[in-house]
């Protein structure tokens, strides 16, 4: 009945009732090779769209480990610290987090250790059809991603998934006055390339070999707390697109992580997914179950030093398998490419801009 | 964003075009009960009828009261609703010559109903008119406190006594006769919103309330999560709420008891009476089964909803299927004068399946079935020694159970739990004179808890859980004493005791003293058989009368009330099938005391009733729950708890016209609810351990109700509410995680959700073929949320590619219209 004559629309006049700053710290270390990185900032006290965390230069930060050997973190840009790349954690050591921001606060984690996670046994798809969304509806088709994996014997083990996707960039750059090749970003004034004469969305294939990145948002866990030491079976770790038929790349990656980061990920999880409905359980944030302020234990802290085992398996989804009969719905573009001019092999090329979501380095595995 | 079409914006132009039709004629028209087409041609008939070429004819009436038959001078007399400038002589009698044609004659004088009738002029017409003294009307009141019902002289303060009758001109969300939505007119009765699991009173939580159907206790009073409340109508003959000054004979929750009574099966004569509406048919029948000493009566309720979510769900409720029942019977038996006997059944049973809803431990259900529902018994015998003093033995028995079952996955799902009630009890009332009423009496109570059983006798890959059972029994004894002291002064003075003894076998956990309870603080746990603890407590109760004239009193009251089970759930409203917790040694029982003062006065020989009370509540070892509570099988639950305290308190003014061709009520209620957990630690401290409002503090609330009966065939009646939106936590700022917006929550209740208010309104047209026949049927016309308001129910947060937005969930966001059919056979 609820469904019926329910309805959910946006509050726009919402007003924000207080706002709050804290210290935020998002730090990870595991088994898998390094570069391992911490990212500092203050919070944005406003859930305003333009107002984003502010980040902390100029810390000193150092992983420990249960042995007092210590690898420091030198500071890659604006808050982001990142430990050498060759650094990786032990399985069963212990690892402190120790941070001093340069007005000489200084803030340290509790031991945390490292407990192997198991390796995943088995991956499988399943082609799925959601008649939700209309045909045309990106929505409809997804290939759902299961794996299986062996728990062991030992109880109160938990478990996350990440998974990380990589793709040929079609188009390096999508501008609408020209590029700047200097500054390696669109233009802010017209310099249309050949081709173009008034202001629109150009699209721009890239001059060298390049990688989109994609990554899991959601916070997928499990705690083995029902299901101890058995073979886990039919996990959910990915939803993948049935944007064409070619072999999708995926990394899963599954991790051992300790109870307080299960329990943390779990509140987190409670306050972004919650849905309104009648039986929302309070939103609440806990601060940091593990990094507290030396000098003021009180001091509220967001974020949590996510220390785990983990392990990764990359795989090929091929998406013609069970998806015969069904037109696959492509990624959509906005703009227009600009044809090759007359002998030419291309049209207007721009290079490929290391970061975050794009890398000129062929991922692990890859194959064409 | 996510719309759902509400089903019914195709009928709403349509709704809106008959409430015109209704309005327009509703005020024009004497007697609706011929048919709206006849109606509309006569209507016609006379306004173009043409007079000038017909003869005139005189109208002689002689007005009287009906009663004693005394003339009623000075009454106005109006002609097609028109005055007529003529009025009644001092004998009563008027004259007027009209040409001949059809009129519509009304008479109305102070203090009496007003006359309407449909004459058709065609000869000289002299005609006698009888009015009806409106402080001669019974009571059409659907809401009285007990305090001005003809026996005025109890004491008894803070309680509504609701009929059934009264109930059913409530204009009913589709169509279903809801008690805890008519409750909800009341001041001092709210809930958090539409679809929640019970209400609050006086800033009490839902499991605060003790609420008896016959005797029987009932755990969840609601069918499909909330949506309506579970008690069959039709075989219910009162329902008493109190608010405050709960008499000794009630115990074992801290806010309210509502006390709902079924009728008793007329010995004489059978009858069947039911209903068919949107959302469920009812049949009830009564029929001796030996003439004055045995009889039955059963009355059913069945709903049938799949159909709205096939024909007209959104995709994504195409597969959600809502079905309960409830099935209530008695048997009641008069071997003699001296003795009754009566034995009453009652069960409900709820089934709602739904695509995903539920997830246990992350593992989470591709589709769910959730059941639930009492099974409650409870065997009476009344014996009478004499006209002075009385005996009451009742031995009662009640079931709640609920299951939760993932039917379709690797990881199968079988979660149930369960209440297990029972009661043996025994009053004795002695009258010795009109000084004295008093009431002495036993109750032992046995609860047997199944908290948590998961996947027994179940092949899944998911685990075994079962967790411990908890036992307890709930013994007490009391007596009151109504005491008439002076002709201006009574008391109604009772005292209760009550000892709770926390049984095993089960685990008795001790943990560090005065450190947060956690694994880590855990010393030692220990099968107990026995008595685990025990807590006990007294329990006074008082209310004063003090009658200051013949139309006003003011009355003090005083209660403290214990309760040894709550529920545990921190959810915006209480799932049907969350845990119930009995307390134990790190589970302090709750104890609450409320102090009430009213004031009550009756206006124009009681054709108006004034009401002011005000109350305050403390209430203390109240349950909260800590950041992040996991509390799903959770075998440790008390580490999750903490220990809070309450505090409420508010004013109730009702002004209520009770007699008349209208009458109705307008109700404010100003009122407070607050918690206060402060631990000695950081994690035992919410909102740093000063007061915060609870989910269902609302401060301001408006209650109007009006309802008109021009004749015995309509009843029209409107329903407005409005009430400051209850509270919300407001996020005050954002993190980053993995490149996603986090949201910072840190005070709970920070902020409220935007004011409610909403006008729904019926009309009913009983016997509408107008001849009195065994066989009587009414329609019910119903919009609930005329307004078509969309009143939010929740205020949630959601982030999507970065950007984070307020949304607003409405249940009902457009108005509902119904119809039913109710008939009644005797």
């Amino acid at each position: 009945m609820l469904g019926l004559s329910s309805c959910i629309d946006e509050l726009r006049d919402y007003t924000q009732a207080a706002g709050e700053r804290y210290l935020s710290v998002e730090a990870s270390l595991s088994d898998l090779k390094g570069p391992h990185r911490v990212y500092l900032s203050f919070s944005s006290p406003n859930i305003n769209i333009n107002t984003e965390s502010t980040p902390i230069t100029g810390a000193t930060v150092f992983f420990e480990d249960d042995s007092g050997k210590q690898e420091r973190l030198s500071e890659l840009s604006g808050g982001v610290y990142e430990s050498s790349s060759t650094f990786q954690g032990v399985v069963g050591r212990s690892y402190t987090l120790n941070i001093t921001l340069q007005n000489g606060k200084k803030y340290k984690s509790t031991p945390e250790q490292i407990t192997a996670s198991p390796a995943i046994d088995s991956v499988y798809t399943q082609f799925k059809i959601d008649t939700d969304y209309p045909t045309n509806d990106a929505r409809r088709y997804a290939f759902q991603v299961f794996a299986d994996f062996k728990d062991p014997a030992n109880p109160q083990q938990y478990y996350e998934w990440k998974w990380t996707h990589y793709e040929r960039t079609l188009y390096c750059a999508s501008c609408e006055r020209g590029y700047d090749y200097i500054q390696n970003k669109c233009s802010i004034e017209n310099n249309f390339p050949l081709g173009q004469t008034v202001p629109e969305l150009i699209n721009y294939k890239c001059s060298e070999t390049c990688f989109d990145i994609e990554y899991s948002t959601l916070i997928n866990i499990l705690s083995d707390n029902l299901l101890n030491g058995q073979t886990i079976r039919g996990v959910k770790v990915a939803s993948v697109p049935y944007t064409d038929k070619s072999l999708y790349y995926l990394k899963i990656e599954q991790r051992a992580i300790p109870t307080k980061l299960y329990q943390y990920l779990r509140t987190i999880k409670n306050v972004s997914q919650s849905s309104g409905t009648l039986f929302d359980v309070p939103a609440e944030t806990q601060f940091s179950p593990n990094i507290t302020s030396v000098d003021f234990p009180e001091e509220k802290i967001l974020g949590v030093f996510e220390v785990f085992g983990a392990k990764q398996k990359i795989v090929y989804i091929d998406r013609s398998i069970g998806s015969d009969g069904y037109t696959a719905i492509p990624k959509v573009y906005q703009g227009r490419a600009i044809p090759p001019p007359p002998g030419a092999i291309s049209g207007p090329l721009t290079p490929c801009i290391e970061g975050k979501f794009r890398t000129k380095k062929e991922p692990e595995a890859w194959r064409e | 964003m996510r719309k759902i079409k509400p089903i019914n914006s195709i009928t709403l132009p349509i709704v809106i075009l008959l409430v015109g039709i209704l309005g327009a004629n509703f005020f024009s028209l004497g007697q609706t009960q011929r048919s709206s087409n006849e109606l509309l041609a006569r209507l016609n008939s006379s306004v173009n009828r043409d007079r000038t070429f017909l003869r005139t004819f005189a109208l002689v009436g002689n007005v009287v009261d009906l009663e004693n038959q005394k003339p009623i001078p000075n009454a106005s007399v109006s002609i097609d609703y028109v005055k007529s400038g003529v009025i009644t002589d001092s004998t009563g009698n008027f004259y007027m010559r009209l040409t001949q044609g059809e009129y519509i004659l009304k008479i109305s004088a102070v203090g009496y109903k007003i006359f309407r009738k449909y004459i058709k002029l065609d000869k000289d017409t002299k005609m006698k008119i009888e009015l009806q003294s409106v402080s001669n009307m019974l009571e059409e009141v659907i809401v009285s406190s007990v305090a001005t019902r003809k026996d005025i002289q109890t004491p008894s303060l803070g309680v509504s006594l609701l009929s059934l009758k009264g109930i059913k001109k409530i204009p009913a969300m589709m169509g279903e006769v809801d008690i805890l939505r008519s409750l909800q007119t009341l001041p001092g009765v709210s809930s958090v919103g539409e679809g929640s699991n019970g209400i609050n009173v006086r800033g009490g939580a839902v499991d605060q309330n003790l609420i008896y159907v016959d005797d029987t206790p009932i755990f969840n009073p609601t069918h499909l999560f909330g949506l309506f409340s579970i008690f069959p109508s039709d075989a219910i003959r009162e329902v008493e709420l109190y608010k405050g000054g709960v008499p000794a004979r009630f115990g074992g929750r801290t806010a309210s008891v509502l006390d709902i009574k079924m009728s008793e099966p007329s010995l004489e004569k059978g009858s069947v009476q039911g209903g068919i509406g949107a959302i469920s048919n009812r049949l009830t029948f009564e029929t001796p089964l030996i003439k004055d000493k045995l009889s039955l009566m059963t009355s059913a309720r069945v709903s049938f909803n799949d159909f709205w979510f096939k024909w007209f769900g959104s995709p994504e409720v195409r597969n959600t299927r809502a079905n309960f029942y409830d099935l209530a019977s008695k048997v009641f038996f008069k071997p003699d004068k001296k003795n009754t006997i009566s034995l009453t059944a009652y069960i409900n049973h709820d089934f709602y399946r739904v695509d995903s809803l539920f997830s246990l431990e992350n593992v989470v259900a591709n589709q769910t079935d959730f059941t639930y529902g009492h099974q409650n018994l409870a065997l009476r015998w009344n014996h009478f020694f004499s006209s002075k003093s009385s005996l009451e033995v009742s031995a009662i028995s009640s079931l709640y159970k609920s299951q939760t079952v993932a039917p379709d996955t690797a990881n199968k799902i079988d979660l149930r739990n369960s209440i297990r009630y029972y009661n043996f009890k025994a009053q004795f009332s002695y009258y010795p004179n009109e000084k004295h009423k008093i009431n002495a009496g036993i109750s032992g109570i046995r609860y047997e808890l199944e908290p948590g059983i998961l996947n027994k006798d179940i092949v899944s890959n998911i685990a075994k859980v079962i967790l411990d059972k908890e036992q307890g029994y709930e013994l007490a004894t009391y007596v009151d004493d109504e005491y008439k002291l002076s002709e201006k002064l009574r008391v109604q003075l009772g005292l209760r005791y009550v000892q709770y003894l926390s049984m095993g076998p089960a685990p008795k956990r001790v943990y560090v003293a005065g450190e947060p309870l956690s694994g880590e603080t855990l010393l030692q746990s220990t099968l107990t058989s026995g008595v685990i603890e025990n807590y006990g407590g007294l329990e006074p109760r008082l209310t004063a009368l003090y009658t200051i004239d013949a139309n006003s009193s003011l009355k003090l009251g005083y209660n403290r009330m214990h309760q040894f089970l709550q529920l545990v759930s921190n959810n915006t409203t209480p799932l049907p099938t969350a845990r119930w917790k009995l307390s134990d040694n790190n589970i302090k029982p709750q104890s609450s005391d409320l102090v009430s003062l009213g004031y009550f006065k009756n206006l124009k020989e009681s054709i108006w009733e004034l009401s002011v009370e005000t109350y305050y509540r403390r209430t203390q070892d109240m349950i909260d729950y800590i950041s992040g509570a996991n509390l799903q099988l959770n075998p440790t639950i008390e580490t999750q708890l903490l220990n809070g305290k309450g505090l409420a308190y508010g004013a109730e003014l009702m002004l209520t016209k009770k007699k008349g061709e209208v009458t109705g009520s307008i109700g404010y209620t100003f009122a407070r609810s607050f918690s206060k957990v402060d631990g000695q630690y950081p994690e035992q401290r919410i909102n740093k351990g000063d007061w915060y409002p609870t989910n269902y503090d609302k401060p301001h609330t408006l209650n109007l109700m009006f309802n008109a009966q021009p004749d015995k065939h309509n009843s029209f009646s409107f329903n407005f509410v409005y009430s400051t939106g209850r509270p919300l936590t407001a996020p005050v700022g954002t993190y980053t995680l993995d490149d996603q917006k986090i949201l910072v929550y840190t005070s709970r209740n920070n902020d409220r959700i935007p004011d409610y208010y909403r006008l729904d309104f019926s009309w009913i047209i009983s016997n509408p073929s107008m001849k009195t026949k065994r066989w009587e049927g009414s329609w019910a016309f119903t919009v609930y949320n005329l307004l078509g308001r969309s009143n939010a129910y929740s205020v949630f947060f959601k982030t999507q590619n970065d950007v984070i937005r307020a949304y607003r969930l409405s249940v009902f966001a457009s108005p509902i219209v119904s119809l039913g059919y109710n008939f009644k056979f005797k």
